[in-house]
């Protein structure tokens, strides 16, 4: 399968998980894109490329965030502040639907960096082994920290929903 | 809710594995048999299948945006941007596709021009001295300057002036060897000299047979395709064709001026003086010194 093909293929896919992982559109293709280029130059030899391309992606991400550390900081302390990809203010039927949505972006920009790229690599549908590659830990290690984020982002929504109700 | 369990339970690691299908066959094989026997592991199973699916939910009230399709057209561009540079430098580099080019330059340049010849050449010849082995000589002659293997042979030195022998200088050359560079005044009866001189195509050679008694034979070996006329001096020698090129017969009174043309395409002759050793002379147009000697008065004189 050719790079173009594998474009076609995985874009999509990887924007989603990116914009989820930083709710920000823009780092969002700015990683993907990187990633790409990264796939023609630097072709992975033994591993997935799915895979491969979701940990490089996750890495530039990871750099890219402690390059404008400051900034992330300010928006990760301030749920009310972070972005909600290119969702703009809807109509009034959605005020509620917007306020989930602000809610859950908050949840999860709480969660550690490396709870946060787990658990939705793991919604993505990757094997422990290739989180493990992404994130810099061992496969054992993965299964303790979805434990442990779905822990902590579930007691949070589950409180928040009672709220919305 | 408390996912953290005990040590004498399933752990929470494992039950996410189980969950996610990660344990090998035989851990998987365990956990089932545990999970139907331990009411608390599986009720934590429960807890965590229930919060997984809560936070699927939830993270699906993220809005599910596609890509910017400008965002993604440039992205697509700038993987074939870095796709075409890599094809054009290939998978090792540009560093080995230029060393790779340079030395193929270079190898051209040797082979495919007379200085690079010349200067390879020079090289074998510089490394072997004067007895180069064959392959080296083979080498040299393929690369068309198998003079320089003559040139590294030490030349015979012009012998003494011999006692009664004709002090008179030789008369001018035939009218084909006008081009040829004068020779400076040879002790009579000596070494006489041999003069190249560019012909066109050609290359003359001429020279002069004054010997001090007996005979010699000049052999003018390989250049069947030479041709050579008495300038002057004539005393019954003769230019004699052979299968192998010309056959210069002189007696002791010998006088005679040569001049022999031979296509500039032989690089060398050899030249047998009666039955001592051949000696190689080059026709090189490129030599500097249009003069070669040969040595005359050696023990073959009969």
């Amino acid at each position: 399968m050719n790079a173009t093909q594998l474009f076609l293929q995985h874009y999509d896919g990887l924007y989603r998980y990116l914009v989820r992982l930083t709710g920000d559109s823009d780092l969002a293709a700015d990683a993907a894109q990187e990633a790409f280029v990264r796939l023609v130059e630097r072709p992975p030899q033994d591993r997935h490329v799915k895979a491969w391309l979701f940990a490089v992606a996750t890495n530039v991400v990871r750099d890219t965030a402690r390059a404008r550390a400051r900034w992330l900081t300010l928006l990760m302390g301030s749920p009310d502040r972070a972005p909600v990809g290119d969702v703009g203010p809807g109509p009034e039927q959605q005020v509620e639907s917007d306020e989930r949505i602000r809610v859950v972006r908050g949840a999860l920009d709480r969660l550690s960096w490396k709870e946060r790229t787990v658990l939705l690599m793991r919604e993505e549908g990757f094997a422990h082994h290739e989180i493990a590659d992404a994130v810099g830990t061992t496969t054992g290690s993965v299964g303790t920290m979805i434990a442990r984020a779905l822990a902590k982002l579930s007691a949070e929504l589950a409180s928040t929903s009672e709220s919305l109700k | 809710m408390n996912l953290l369990a005990g040590s004498r339970h399933t752990s929470d690691e494992d039950l996410i594995r189980y969950m996610d299908h990660q344990l090998d066959r035989e851990a998987l094989r365990r956990t089932s048999l545990h999970l139907r026997s331990c009411p608390e592991c599986a009720g934590r199973l429960e807890q965590l299948e229930r919060a997984s699916s809560s936070v699927s939910r939830w993270l699906d009230e993220l809005p599910v945006e596609m890509p910017d399709p400008n965002k993604r057209a440039v992205a697509l561009a700038a993987m074939e941007r870095a796709r075409f540079r890599r094809s054009a430098t290939g998978p090792l580099g540009t560093a080995w596709v230029r060393i790779a080019a340079g030395f193929f330059l270079l190898l051209g340049l040797g082979v495919g021009t007379s200085p690079g010849r010349a200067w390879m050449a020079q090289a074998v010849v510089r490394i072997y001295g004067g007895e180069p082995s064959p392959i080296a000589a083979r080498l040299v002659e393929w690369l068309g300057e198998g003079e320089r293997l003559v040139d590294a042979t030490p030349v015979p030195a012009p012998a003494k002036a011999a006692s009664g022998v004709d002090s008179e200088g030789v008369g001018p050359v035939g009218a084909r060897a006008d081009s040829v560079p004068a020779a400076a005044p040879v002790p009579p009866g000596s070494a006489p000299p041999v003069r190249f001189g560019p012909a066109g195509p050609d290359v003359e050679l001429a020279f002069r047979s004054i010997q001090d008694g007996g005979s010699a034979t000049l052999w003018i070996r390989e250049v069947p395709a030479a041709n050579g006329q008495i300038t002057s001096g004539l005393g019954g020698e003769r230019l004699v064709p052979t299968a192998d090129g010309l056959e210069v017969r002189n007696r002791r009174d010998s006088r005679a001026d040569y001049v022999v043309t031979i296509p500039t395409r032989f690089r060398f002759v050899r030249v047998r003086v009666g039955d001592s050793p051949e000696v190689l002379i080059p026709v090189s147009k490129s030599k500097r010194e249009w003069i070669w000697t040969i040595n005359l008065r050696t023990s073959a004189l009969e």
